[in-house]
């Protein structure tokens, strides 16, 4: 089957299935937990707020950069989510059984904000990332908060969630220097 | 005894019943990426390389 009729071809869809593969095993096997804990940052989802940018936002950013079309971002991110889903569920919650949307509308938030700033700008690129970043930590706060009533506390959401933007930002600036310097 | 017993049942159904529906989002969003990349719902949008 010829790839001429496809928007993405056999090595855009290579590249994006690799980098989502990554971010979904970073997200999954990185004692990410511990890591927060270690530092006594309380959560929920005090990891995202901290790494998401190395975890996430990097690996769309990097597919986008690198595979230079419309809807990288976006695709990658529904592809992170999907590999999420098929290894467990969304930070183990397992009631309401459907609760794994919430991490699909993330991320793909996300990749919206990804692909909707991407330019040869450094600073939009940046601020993609970490609105996006942003943008996931605060559906996975409200998807927590509605459903296991842990909600973030008033004392640290607002540094966490600067914390998630500035991790976004840098997330998504590597990803274009990356690509910039090797490719 | 059944009450504990009956209730780690219900939970464990409930649990395999959430980590099945999570597997098979993955699934639907997997295919349905390949589905709809194969049956170019994008080429009105733009099917150009961005120029960079």
């Amino acid at each position: 089957m010829s790839d001429r009729n496809l928007y993405f071809d056999a090595y855009d869809l290579t590249m994006m299935v690799l980098f989502a593969f990554a971010s979904a095993l970073l997200n999954t096997y990185l004692p990410i937990k511990f890591f927060t804990e270690y530092l006594g940052i309380p959560g929920p989802a005090a990891g995202m707020a901290l790494l998401g940018g190395f975890i996430f936002v990097f690996w769309a950013a990097l597919a986008r950069a690198i595979i230079k079309k419309k809807y990288v971002a976006i695709v990658t991110s529904l592809l992170i989510a999907s590999f999420c889903m098929l290894i467990a569920p969304w930070y183990g919650i397992v009631s309401p059984i459907w609760f794994g949307i919430y991490g699909i509308i993330a991320l793909l938030l996300m990749g919206f904000f990804v692909d909707l700033t991407w330019s040869e700008s450094k600073f939009r690129v940046g601020l993609g990332g970490g609105l996006g970043n942003l943008a996931c930590l605060g559906i996975t706060w409200i998807a927590i908060g509605v459903h296991i009533g842990v909600w973030a506390s008033p004392e640290f959401a607002p540094s966490l969630g600067l914390a998630a933007f500035i991790s976004g930002f840098i997330g998504a600036l590597i990803a274009y220097w990356v690509s910039k310097a090797f490719l | 005894m059944c009450a504990p017993l009956g209730i780690a049942v219900a939970g464990g159904v409930v649990g395999i019943q959430a980590i099945l529906a999570t597997k098979v989002l993955g699934v639907v969003i997997l295919g349905s990426i390949f589905v709809l990349n194969y049956f170019r719902p994008l080429k009105g949008l733009s099917l150009k390389k961005v120029s960079e």
